[in-house]
């Protein structure tokens, strides 16, 4: 057990312990206390990365995305020449026929600009980050 | 993967929705979980452990926030040859600060990976060294401009 893994016994906190993690939380430094799931074994076996190809957007547009849950992550990244894709969003689905009716949907949101459907085939490695390094945990 | 579902009834789903939706922050989060769910706290921690040893449960615990500590990061799309793949992965995944790295389908770029460093030195030394010693030059950095979501939760 360790700082980023809580023991699953009835009395995992010391006071100091959940007084630490309130002020982070309130500080922004952890940005939630939760429990990290196996998506695919809940059955989200269709992942993929979608790279649109966008360079920012309105705050409408991204608050409908951050409110569907079958988006994950959501980020803006600097792109180049090469590459026009600025815009990223990963989605999770429990089937082919619903990842695309979820990117179809989410393709009319974005004004019908390209994209590049990036399914997840294997994953090498998922760990949380952690700002003290000695301890990453996977996640 | 299907058959796991189904070594979970409803009071299971019900616990790892709870779990990733508001962990209790209190002493005894069991018990208050418990409550919730009209169990007692043995019975939600025995849940939770049988939970975590099927793999479905990776780990409670905090989500540090990078970005509140000024650390760098950056999303990698690197163009690795089946043959080498292996390797490749190998390179990439001896670094700490690579936090993710999947396979992808793509014609260009198959293998992405994600980093996070202190200083934007280190990234950039990070990325030279998996081109130096990959062999591998066909590679697209795109750092972070603005993080939008990072959560879900996931519903069996």
């Amino acid at each position: 057990m360790s700082i980023m893994d809580i023991e699953i016994t009835s009395r995992p906190f010391s006071k100091d312990r959940l007084k630490k993690i309130k002020e982070d939380l309130r500080l922004g430094k952890i940005r939630r206390f939760t429990a990290i799931v196996n998506h695919q074994k809940l059955g989200f076996s269709h992942n993929a990365l979608i790279a649109w190809e966008k360079s920012s957007l309105s705050r409408k547009l991204s608050c409908q995305l951050r409110n569907k849950d079958q988006i994950s992550h959501i980020y803006l990244r600097k792109s180049s020449r090469l590459w026009p894709f600025g815009f990223y969003t990963m989605l999770h689905a429990k089937s082919q026929r619903e990842l695309n009716a979820l990117i179809t949907g989410l393709s009319k949101l974005m004004d019908d600009c390209a994209y590049k459907v990036l399914n997840t085939l294997k994953e090498f490695k998922k760990t949380s980050f952690n700002p003290k390094e000695k301890d990453n945990g996977t996640g | 993967m299907a058959d796991l579902i189904s070594k979970l009834d409803e009071l299971d789903k019900k616990l790892v929705i709870l779990l990733q939706e508001s962990f209790p922050l209190v002493l005894r989060p069991f018990q208050k979980l418990g409550k919730e769910l009209g169990l007692s706290e043995e019975e939600v921690i025995s849940r939770i452990k049988r939970l975590k040893s099927l793999g479905i449960i990776k780990r409670i615990g905090p989500i540090y926030n990078p970005d509140a500590s000024g650390f760098k990061r950056t999303l990698i799309g690197i163009s690795a040859p089946e043959g080498k793949l292996k390797k490749i992965v190998e390179i990439i995944n001896s670094f700490k600060e690579v936090t993710h790295n999947y396979l992808r389908k793509d014609d260009i770029y198959n293998l992405w990976f994600t980093l996070i460093c202190p200083t934007q030195r280190r990234s950039d030394e990070i990325i030279r060294t998996i081109k130096e010693r990959s062999g591998i030059k066909a590679v697209v950095n795109l750092p972070t401009i603005k993080m939008i979501k990072i959560k879900t939760v996931f519903k069996p």
